[in-house]
């Protein structure tokens, strides 16, 4: 039988590890798939990822429930993530995964295809979509961070526009707004494989 | 927020499923309206497909273990951040234990050991480093160590009687700069407190305080006779003219001028009133005073001066005879280029005067049927008559607006020397024994 979070948390501030432990089990794989979408890099997301965790371990004691486990933890991820990506803006730009340039060409192709024939995705086409899905996530490099982190939080990780508020401490408004203008630049990204 | 933006979020909202029914109904109309807003959407949808299709990565299969052994390794960084502190402790412990001749420990706490228990001391180290900060305070305290070339120690007795000289000095330097305070503070309000306005000295110095206080159910006769038995006058006179008083009370030491009967001392009096007067001529204005006093025989009078530059007389009598009195002075007033009126009651502690007041307001003051009135009255002519420009204001006073200021008190617009009416005289007081007489003291002197 699956333990709610809040269950766990009150476990894990009575000193239960093992509540701990279950937690992170839990969360961890989203928590670094959101890190690895937002930050790009396999090495630095596991660390922040870490990092989180450690975190969260230190203030599990001071956490009073007050928004779901859920988005607090998601809320120290994504702030340590942006910090380190901020950091890392000022010391160098990182460099897109060097894909060769027939793979690129080929992926290219794929979603013009894939956009222009209006085709509706097709879940026997697991590799191909995941191919479309990576060329999509190097195109979203180009948006700024912020762009970025609400639409993966939006689209990926699924959250509604309440819980995206909640974990970038956001008034509902400007998470809308902010949604509405990243997917609008994106789309604009996009606009050459329309034409 | 222009319809561009607005309509975006209108269709992300709609592929978010994050709109409200009112705005669901919105959108279907514009997108009926508008096929260009349909391909949109459509758009907008492929890009959240795409977007979703992005792989689901997985974190390291050792995650669990990472975090563990960061937290360790967290741990092991305090610990050792704790054993660092305590050493340092130690180190301090050892140093101060050699300067005081005490052992490791007997004083200061090292942070992880049970405190000693209190006593009459001051604090020890341990607690110093409770709440100064322990690193700073370690450094610190090397640092003084440092810097004293040689320590000395001292008895017990030396440094308890160094720790009252302390004590004596914090409270000894409190206490003064509390007086201090105190004394700025006084001279702060001597400086800000208002100057009372110099008004002239009335030639006769009335006292503020009463000879004797008078019942609120006394009777005339006790009030009166009660009066007669105080020695010593309410009004004190000028030095010169004591012996004037003197001389005219006592007929064997001078010969007084026309007294019509015995003069009762001013003392008796509730209300006292000067009259000074500046004349063309000081004699003429005295003969005609004599001469209204000879036509009113039935007022008591002193002569206190009488000189050819000036001249100065004291009149007891009641508040009805003083009114026609006034309305005598009517005849005399040509002499008299000047003239004010200082009123001294009970209530009104020091005199009030009148400048440049005229038979009219003299007559209002005088007639007020009690003290408060009075005084009420002498105030409202004093700032009538210093005020350039109260005329206009009172325009509103004569139409009775105000009230409460002078109720009875007429307030002359134009004439200098008014006629008292039979009318006016309707208002003298009646059951006031105790106001039924007053003192009046009229002073002439030269115009130069």
């Amino acid at each position: 039988m699956k333990v709610d979070d809040r269950t766990l948390v009150h476990q894990s501030q009575q000193g239960d590890f093992k509540a701990l432990e279950a937690l992170i089990v839990r969360y961890q794989d989203r928590i670094y798939n959101v890190i690895k979408k937002i930050c790009a890099n396999s090495e630095d997301s596991a660390e922040l990822t870490q990092q989180t965790f450690v975190k969260v371990i230190e203030n599990i004691k001071n956490f009073e429930c007050k928004s779901s486990f859920y988005t607090w933890v998601f809320r120290i991820a994504v702030n340590l993530t942006l910090t380190f990506c901020k950091k890392r803006s000022k010391t160098k730009i990182y460099s897109l995964n060097a894909a060769s340039e027939e793979e690129l060409s080929r992926t290219n192709n794929s979603l013009q295809v894939f956009l222009r024939n209006k085709k509706s995705v097709d879940p026997s086409k697991a590799a191909e979509n995941q191919e479309l899905g990576e060329l999509v996530m190097e195109k979203m490099k180009i948006l700024t961070d912020e762009h970025r982190t609400v639409l993966i939080l939006r689209d990926i990780e699924g959250m509604s526009y309440s819980q995206i508020a909640q974990a970038l401490d956001l008034e509902l408004g400007t998470v809308r707004s902010r949604i509405s203008r990243a997917r609008e630049n994106l789309r604009k990204v996009l606009e050459e494989f329309w034409v | 927020m222009n319809d561009e933006a607005y309509i975006n979020e209108l269709l992300n909202g709609y592929i978010d499923d994050e709109l409200t029914t009112r705005q669901q109904t919105e959108l279907k109309r514009l997108l009926l309206n508008d096929p260009g807003l349909a391909e949109k959407l459509d758009r907008m949808q492929r890009c959240q497909q795409l977007v979703k299709m992005a792989p689901m990565e997985k974190a390291p299969d050792d995650m669990l273990d990472r975090v563990k052994s960061a937290m360790t390794v967290k741990a092991r960084q305090k610990t050792q951040q704790k054993t660092e502190q305590k050493t340092e402790t130690r180190s301090i412990v050892d140093i101060l234990a050699s300067d005081e001749g005490l052992t490791a420990g007997s004083v200061i706490a090292a942070p992880d050991e049970p405190a000693p228990a209190p006593a009459a001391r001051p604090l020890t180290f341990g607690e110093i480093f409770k709440t100064a900060g322990k690193a700073k305070v370690t450094k610190q305290l090397q640092k003084i160590k440092a810097d004293i070339p040689e320590h000395v120690e001292k008895p017990q007795e030396e440094k308890r009687e160094s720790v009252i000289a302390y004590a004596f000095r914090r409270y000894a330097s409190t206490a003064a700069l509390f007086a201090l305070l105190i004394l700025l503070v006084f001279v702060v309000v001597k400086i800000v407190a208002p100057v009372e306005s110099s008004k002239p000295e009335p030639y006769v110095q009335m006292t503020s305080e009463p000879r004797f206080t008078i019942p609120e159910d006394a009777s005339v006769e006790s009030v009166l006779n009660e009066a007669e038995v105080a020695k010593e006058p309410a009004i004190k006179l000028p030095a010169a003219l004591e012996n004037d008083l003197t001389a005219t009370e006592n007929p064997a030491a001078a010969q007084p001028e026309e007294t019509t009967t015995p003069a009762v001392p001013a003392k008796t009096l509730r209300s006292s009133f000067q009259l000074n007067l500046i004349a063309k001529d000081s004699l003429i204005a005295e003969n005609q005073l004599k001469a209204l006093l000879r036509d009113n025989p039935e007022i008591k009078y002193q002569v206190l001066e009488s000189q050819p530059q000036s001249a100065a007389y004291s009149l007891d009598l009641k508040l009805e005879q003083l009114n026609t009195f006034l309305m005598g002075m009517e005849n005399l007033w040509d002499n008299f280029t000047d003239a004010s009126l200082a009123v001294q009651t009970d209530k009104a502690g020091k005199p009030i005067v009148v400048q440049g007041a005229n038979l009219s307001q003299i007559a209002a003051i005088t007639e007020q049927q009690n003290e408060e009135k009075r005084i009420k009255a002498a105030n409202y002519y004093a700032m009538l008559n210093n005020v350039e420009n109260f005329w206009a204001e009172s325009e509103d006073m004569t139409d009775n607006k105000t009230g409460d200021i002078l109720d009875n008190v007429p307030i002359p617009k134009t004439v200098i020397k008014p006629v008292l009416t039979s009318d006016e005289h309707a208002d003298t007081p009646t059951g006031d024994s105790t106001e039924a007489r007053v003192s009046l003291t009229i002073v002439i002197s030269m115009d130069n």
